[in-house]
């Protein structure tokens, strides 16, 4: 079942079975707020008769990858992203081509790949966000991140990016494939280093736009209370509906509810990821007109209360120009207003 | 579109400097206005609300030339760039003949120049423009920060139509003359065009 914070509209995934007959209550990593969930009329009977310890489902990957050897490749350009997956593929390896952000960020949260190979200038989001919200994710902290430039240009940074977004390696785009290979050595993958073995590259199994199952459950360490596994952080730019970081149940007697980011059907998607960037841009240009006033707010930590009459402006032209749909989802522009004030150390 | 004051014999020719917020279109503007000789500019006057900044001034380069015996009378403007001034932005671009895009190089305002961007292209087909038809410049700005990116950089994503552009950190007025001088040029030439 989704359970929706009533405060912030965040959307969670919650198995009916753990929710026992006077419900649960559940904290919003987002805003904080906690409430009940009822389990629905149907699964109130099924919840009493569940076993003392429910079942958690393992990951489940929806194509049969062998997540050791799998490369995720977001490459913008047709021709040298299909000549690095060539070059995994000769090495023994499994790749995932995509050419934006959007679909790199599903496809990784999908497939939970070991590495990504990531251009930095990536349509609708840029490789580097990725990289953020990648590095911010608990469950993919395993996944090595090499960010590509795209021109070769020793100077082409002044701050190196791999200092910049997290990235594991920082790698320019001319030396791909070849540069890859020290760094798979290095990460430990199984290489076969002749041009012979090896499966072809595949397509990435869905658009980005249509994501049809929910990602892969992270399950959890022990019983409960259980983390529900989620971006660190709410995730600043586009992205499917996500749950953020640490929402959890709160009462110990609510059994580990198998909590996940919810992915389902969007045809919304994209108009979403525009509300995201919109709401980046908006606070953004506030923060640059009133930082004096921002800095305060951080330093009082209500920069929700204090700016809230600066995001007005910012709020009409949500309204001209966002899809009703998705702009009453949830507050894109205070949520972005507090992932900033937090980066920046609002507690 | 330039408006031909044919008492005077002067041609007048309206400038927009675009961008995003606090990118330096103003600095611009005010280091135009402090190294033109007082003789050959206008007032420079400056409508702006507590938030809202639009800057403006005019003022007539004799050294341009003439047009058919048309002084030439350049009118330069900026816009207000923070993104919810879209309202402004559409009443300060109405009969614009040059544009010059002013982009901030720091990499963490790079979506807010391509939002910029899309809203000039935006704002200016609903006026019946082209970008690649008006004579238009851009300017890679704060090239001295260190946080900047790389020209090539700037130039893939920005300017993919290889319009002219140029280096500037404008505090320091390095390469704001020079985009000065290109759109002018270009608005000039596109006046010759006309007047055949």
């Amino acid at each position: 079942m989704i359970a929706a914070c009533p405060k912030c509209n965040a959307r969670y995934r919650v198995n009916p079975i753990h929710i026992g007959s006077d419900g649960a209550r559940l904290r919003c990593a987002r805003c904080q707020a906690v409430f009940r969930v009822r389990a629905p009329e149907s699964a109130g009977s099924t919840a009493a008769a569940r076993p003392a310890a429910a079942p958690i489902p393992e990951p489940t990957p929806e194509h049969d990858f062998d997540r050791t050897r799998l490369v995720v490749v977001a490459d913008p350009e047709e021709d040298s992203g299909k000549r690095t997956a060539a070059a995994l593929s000769e090495w023994g390896l499994q790749s995932i081509l995509v050419h934006d952000g959007v679909e790199a960020l599903l496809t990784i949260q999908r497939q939970l790949p070991r590495l990504v190979v990531l251009d930095a200038a990536l349509p609708k989001m840029y490789g580097f966000q990725v990289c953020e919200i990648v590095k911010r994710n608990e469950s993919l902290r395993s996944t090595r991140v090499v960010l590509i430039g795209a021109i070769h240009q020793s100077d082409r940074y002044r701050r190196p990016p791999s200092e910049l977004y997290g990235a594991d390696v920082y790698l320019e785009g001319p030396d791909l494939p070849d540069g890859l290979l020290p760094i798979l050595r290095q990460a430990g993958f199984p290489l076969v280093e002749s041009a012979a073995a090896a499966p072809a590259p595949v397509a990435p199994p869905q658009p980005a736009v249509a994501v049809p199952a929910a990602p892969p459950i992270q399950a959890p360490a022990q019983a409960a209370p259980v983390a529900i596994q989620a971006p660190a952080q709410a995730a600043p730019v586009a992205a499917p509906i996500e749950a953020p970081a640490q929402a959890e149940l709160v009462t110990p007697e609510a059994a580990a509810p198998a909590a996940a980011p919810v992915v389902a059907d969007d045809p919304l998607a994209a108009e979403r990821s525009k509300a995201e960037r919109l709401a980046r841009i908006i606070v953004s240009d506030i923060i640059l007109y009133s930082p004096e006033k921002f800095d305060a707010a951080i330093a009082a930590g209500n920069v929700a209360e204090a700016l809230d009459s600066d995001l007005d402006e910012g709020r009409s032209l949500f309204q001209q120009r966002i899809d009703p749909r998705v702009r009453d989802e949830r507050n894109f522009l205070v949520e972005e207003l507090i992932r900033v004030a937090r980066e920046k150390g609002m507690q | 579109m330039s408006f031909i004051n044919y008492s005077s014999r002067e041609i007048n020719c309206k400038i927009v400097f675009y961008g995003p917020g606090l990118c330096g279109k103003t600095t611009n503007l005010q280091h135009i206005y402090a190294k033109t000789n007082p003789d050959l500019k206008g007032k420079m006057i400056s409508l702006a609300t507590e938030t809202e900044r639009t800057l403006f001034f005019d003022f007539l380069p004799l050294a341009l030339g003439q047009i058919r015996g048309f002084k030439t009378r350049f009118h330069l403007y900026t816009v207000p760039g923070q993104v919810f001034y879209d309202a402004s932005r559409k009443l300060i671009l109405k009969g614009v003949d040059g544009v010059v895009f002013v982009a901030d190089s720091q990499i963490e305002r790079m979506e807010a120049n391509i939002e910029s961007l899309e809203n000039l292209q935006i704002n200016l087909k609903e006026q019946g423009y082209e970008l690649d038809k008006v004579p238009y410049v851009i300017q890679y700005n704060k090239r001295d920060l260190p946080n900047a990116a790389s020209l090539d950089e700037m130039r893939r994503v920005l300017n993919p139509m290889r319009a002219p552009d140029f280096e500037a950190c404008a505090t320091v007025g390095k390469g704001v003359f020079e985009t000065l001088k290109a759109v002018a040029k270009g608005v000039l030439t596109d006046l010759k065009k006309m007047g055949r």
